[in-house]
């Protein structure tokens, strides 16, 4: 096992290499450049011709495209993020500050999704082609097709304006001291919204892994001992149903750092998403690698412990 | 640049209208990490909410037409040569009836990059930094320049000197006080070049600021501050626009030096009171900013640079249109810049006013004139009468917008030349296009920013219109940094553009119709050149008397009105809804500027 994780490990640097390679030379390809975003035509007039170029070479774009991708990866090596193009401020203090909102709200959302995909998705099972099953597949179609700035105005709409409940959007309420109830009523709506779009797949594969344990002859043969059905169900068929969906849950931890850029967006929430979308608009490449750095960073990983918790759950999976 | 949101290519802050296919592809292309898709469209870190644009001089309306001309201290445009008339305003507005002291009010606001004025380039972060810092001469609602830390302004008759008194016994927030020192490091910061501050290229007029911006001398030879409360400015050729110059926008703000004087110029923005400006010398004060949520300022209790603010504190919060405009109707908000389009929503919620006024800002359709087809005048003619722009402005801007056929279109004394009309005329547009054989097989490249609804709306009827009468266009759709990009490099036939603050000063055109000032220099798109107007606006420039300006000018105008270097389309206004709670608030013509006058605003109850 502790060879195994070292292989994986030792297989990811080539591949993060890779990935950070790729993502560098295709920014710094695509169309638009930093400098020339930044400054309205009229102030480069007052700024003298050769303003741009100097700004290039300050930035260091003078340079070939490999050679900025080398001296990125000497920094970042070294664990320097290094500077935005936009305002020079610090990559790693920038996403630090963004870092906790865009959990806060992330892990709520995914924490929701669970608590209303499991039971939901385990129940559409047993009960299958009931009234139950059909509305709640209507839903979850519904809630997959709905996209969420659509579901997140519906809500403002409906909570903060109709029955006005809720706050429209914010992290917290402007002008008061911060308290936990006032952090927690910011996020019922946002987390909400984010949530109910999570947990529609999950009810899916809830309920057809569910479907497909309960049809296995080990679950015939509890029954057949004459196992109350219950103790059949949560025993022996959902622990089993459960181990498919951990994968699901696993390999979705990224987006997690990820944030949400259209969510936060609406609910003015100070997250990854909303600097990740500033930069790649602005072509700052600096802080576009960091993102990506940390997303590909976050990915290799959430895979590895997957396979890891399978191992675990699914005592016939052995790694060597 | 501090002119940014004058130039806005139509994206302007965030919009909540999801992603398009096209956004999408674009945004993986560039290279977001898989988890953070979406395509939200923040503006590229400065966008200001759409600033709307308008021009309609209704000669009489305003403040005080023509006036007051030759003085010989006053240089034209400027109401700033007597300071104490100038700072009238604020005795008249008083708090108006039944406001009370005290009490906090809400705005809206987009996302800043900076909060050090010497970077700002949105006219949002402008907005609060002319709040909270102190300059030595601003615009008012009017764009009008009015001292604000100067006490008296002394101008020579050649337009070249310009001596500033400041006012006594001004203090920074930490109790430092303001002296004409401070204002010597602002303005050397602001034209070194390793500071790279947006301002230098304004700044350059001064004696010895090019000089001394590359290093090449030890001082400015052109500021000198022969005692603490004197600061003389001393040009390298005549402006009679220059207090326009340093007062646009928020003004160019005074830094305290105490506080930033060893920071190295390229470390200038780098450094934290860039995000945290806590020692200034405005009326109100920075308290925190709270990243991507929202900025609060209180009064500053110790300013001594006119009347204290009545308000205890001012939130500006960051927030989509969309969600603002719920905010404003549940009383969270007191203050936003309106899309036509919630305007008349807005109207009818009785708790909150609804304003609408004339813009400086200009909408058109930037024209390559490098490309040869479209050298021929008949051809740019024919554009200007195929488009039904009187309908555009009735349907899309529900008659919120005026149309215009150049770009001199204020002040007041300037007022908008009676011209011609380029009345809606296909078959004009359909007999000049004959006459200059234009090639209807040709398909022009027209580059365009969507994500302004009026906009988004009018280009396919222009499209429509100009089809009806031969010729094609296709619309590219690009992201600004693309559009900008192509725009520069030339590679483009048209392009669609909406800002610039025309209305203010005559002169303002010349940015955009001088040869001096083509792009990537300056803000002349299509490299249009005519050498009557570089000759008209140095001219306009070269002289305080009023009239002989509005001479020089009338004849830029006839010229731009009959050349047409672009297709010139309207103004739209500049519409705000505020809440029954906010009293004092006074419309400003130029959008982001609504809290211009946030310092005598009151809340009523």
């Amino acid at each position: 096992m502790g060879k195994y994780l070292l292989r994986r490990l030792a297989i990811s640097v080539p591949v993060l290499l890779g990935i950070t390679l790729v993502v560098y030379v295709v920014i710094s390809l695509a169309p638009g450049d930093p400098v020339e975003a930044m400054i309205n035509p009229e102030q480069v007039a007052a700024l003298g011709p050769d303003f741009l170029d100097q700004q290039r070479e300050a930035l260091g774009l003078n340079q070939p495209i490999l050679v900025r991708y080398a001296l990125w990866l000497k920094e970042v090596a070294q664990g320097n993020l290094g500077f935005s193009f936009m305002d020079r401020q610090s990559i790693a203090g920038k996403i630090g500050e963004r870092l906790w909102p865009t959990l806060r709200l992330m892990l709520t959302a995914q924490l929701i999704a669970i608590v209303i995909a499991v039971p939901v998705g385990v129940m559409s099972a047993l009960k299958q082609y009931s009234l139950l099953d059909y509305g709640a597949t209507v839903l979850g179609f519904a809630a997959i097709s709905v996209p969420s700035f659509f579901l997140s105005l519906a809500g403002i709409y409906v909570f903060a304006l109709k029955i006005p409940i809720l706050p429209a959007a914010g992290m917290v309420t402007v002008g008061q001291e911060p308290t936990l109830a006032d952090s927690l009523w910011h996020l019922v709506l946002p987390a909400m919204v984010l949530g109910l779009a999570e947990a529609a797949p999950l009810i899916r594969y809830t309920r057809s892994s569910m479907l497909e344990v309960v049809r296995q002859d080990y679950v015939r043969v509890a029954r057949a001992k004459g196992l109350r059905e219950r103790t059949v169900i949560y025993q022996h068929a959902l622990r089993n149903a459960l181990i498919p969906l951990v994968t699901v849950v696993a390999l979705g931890l990224p987006r997690l750092l990820g944030g949400t850029v259209i969510v936060e967006a609406i609910f003015a929430w100070p997250g990854m998403g909303t600097l990740a979308i500033t930069a790649v608009r602005g072509r700052d490449y600096p802080v576009i690698m960091a993102i990506n750095l940390i997303s590909a960073v976050m990915i290799l990983l959430s895979n590895l412990l997957a396979d890891l918790i399978y191992a675990i759950v699914d005592p016939r999976i052995k790694y060597s | 640049m501090s002119d940014h949101q004058h130039l806005d290519h139509a994206d302007s802050g965030m919009r909540s209208r999801g992603v398009s296919r096209r956004g999408f592809m674009r945004l993986l292309v560039a290279g977001v990490g898989v988890s953070a898709l979406g395509g939200l469209l923040t503006a590229c870190g400065q966008q200001p909410a759409p600033a709307k644009p308008a021009e309609p001089a209704k000669p009489a309306e305003a403040a005080k037409p023509a006036a007051p001309a030759a003085a010989t201290t006053a240089p034209a445009p400027a109401a700033a040569a007597k300071p104490a008339e100038a700072a009238k305003p604020a005795a008249e507005v008083k708090p108006a009836a039944g406001g009370t002291a005290g009490g906090q009010l809400s705005m809206h606001w987009t996302k800043p990059v900076t909060l050090n004025p010497l970077f700002s380039t949105a006219g949002s972060e402008q907005g609060v930094e002319r709040l909270m810092f102190g300059a030595l001469v601003r615009v008012n609602d009017k764009l009008e320049a009015i001292p604000d830390l100067a006490e008296k302004i002394d101008v020579s008759p050649d337009a070249k000197t310009y001596t500033f008194t400041l006012k006594k016994g001004i203090t920074f927030t930490d109790g430092k006080p303001l002296t004409s020192q401070d204002v010597k490091f602002t303005f050397e910061r602001a034209v070194d070049k390793r500071a790279a501050s947006y301002w230098r290229g304004r700044l350059l007029d001064i004696q010895g600021a090019t000089e001394y911006g590359d290093q090449q001398a030890q001082t400015i030879s052109g500021l000198e501050t022969p005692d603490d409360h004197t600061v003389k400015m001393t040009l390298r050729k005549p402006d009679s626009t220059w207090l326009l110059t340093i007062g646009d926008f928020s003004g160019l703000s005074i830094l305290p030096a105490h506080v930033l004087k060893d920071v190295a110029p390229d470390q200038l923005q780098k450094h934290p009171f860039s995000l945290n400006p806590n020692v200034s010398a405005g009326a109100f004060q920075f308290v925190k900013y709270e990243t991507d949520q929202y900025l609060e300022m209180k009064r500053n209790d110790g300013y001594t640079g006119g009347p204290k603010a009545k308000l205890d504190r001012l939130f500006f919060k960051i927030l989509a249109a969309d969600v603002a405009a719920a905010q404003m109707d549940r009383g969270e908000l007191d203050l936003m810049i309106v899309p036509t389009s919630e305007m008349e929503r807005m109207k009818r919620n009785p708790n909150l006013t609804v304003v609408s006024v004339p813009s400086p800002s200009v909408d058109f359709l930037a024209v390559n004139v490098r490309k040869e087809y479209l050298q021929d005048k008949r051809v740019r003619q024919a554009m200007q009468y195929a488009i039904d722009r009187e309908a555009v402005v009735k349907a899309i801007y529900q008659g919120e917008a005026q149309v215009v056929n150049q770009t001199i279109i204020g002040p007041d004394w300037m007022g908008m030349p009676d011209l011609n009309m380029y009345k809606f005329d296909p078959d004009k547009a359909r007999q000049l296009l004959k006459e200059a054989s234009w090639d209807s097989g040709r398909a022009l490249q027209v580059l365009y920013v969507p994500g302004t609804k009026e906009r988004d709306a009018y280009m396919p009827i222009i499209q429509q219109q100009f089809k009806d009468v031969g010729i094609t266009f296709e619309i590219i759709p690009s992201e600004a940094a693309e559009a900008t990009r192509r725009r520069n490099a030339g590679e483009f036939d048209m392009q669609q553009i909406g800002g610039g603050i025309f209305r203010q000063d005559p002169n303002v055109s010349g940015k955009y119709m001088e040869s001096a000032n083509f792009v990537p220099v300056g803000g002349n798109y299509g490299h249009y050149k005519n050498e009557r107007l570089d000759e008209l606006f140095s001219a306009g420039r070269g002289t305080t008397d009023q009239a002989q300006r509005k001479k020089i000018y009338t004849e830029a105008a006839t010229i731009m009105n009959d050349e047409v270097p672009w297709i010139y389309l309207w103004s739209p206004n500049s519409i705000f809804a505020h809440s029954k709670k906010l009293v004092g608030f006074k419309a400003p013509s130029y959008a982001t500027h609504n809290m211009w006058n946030a310092d005598e605003w009151t809340v009523a109850g």
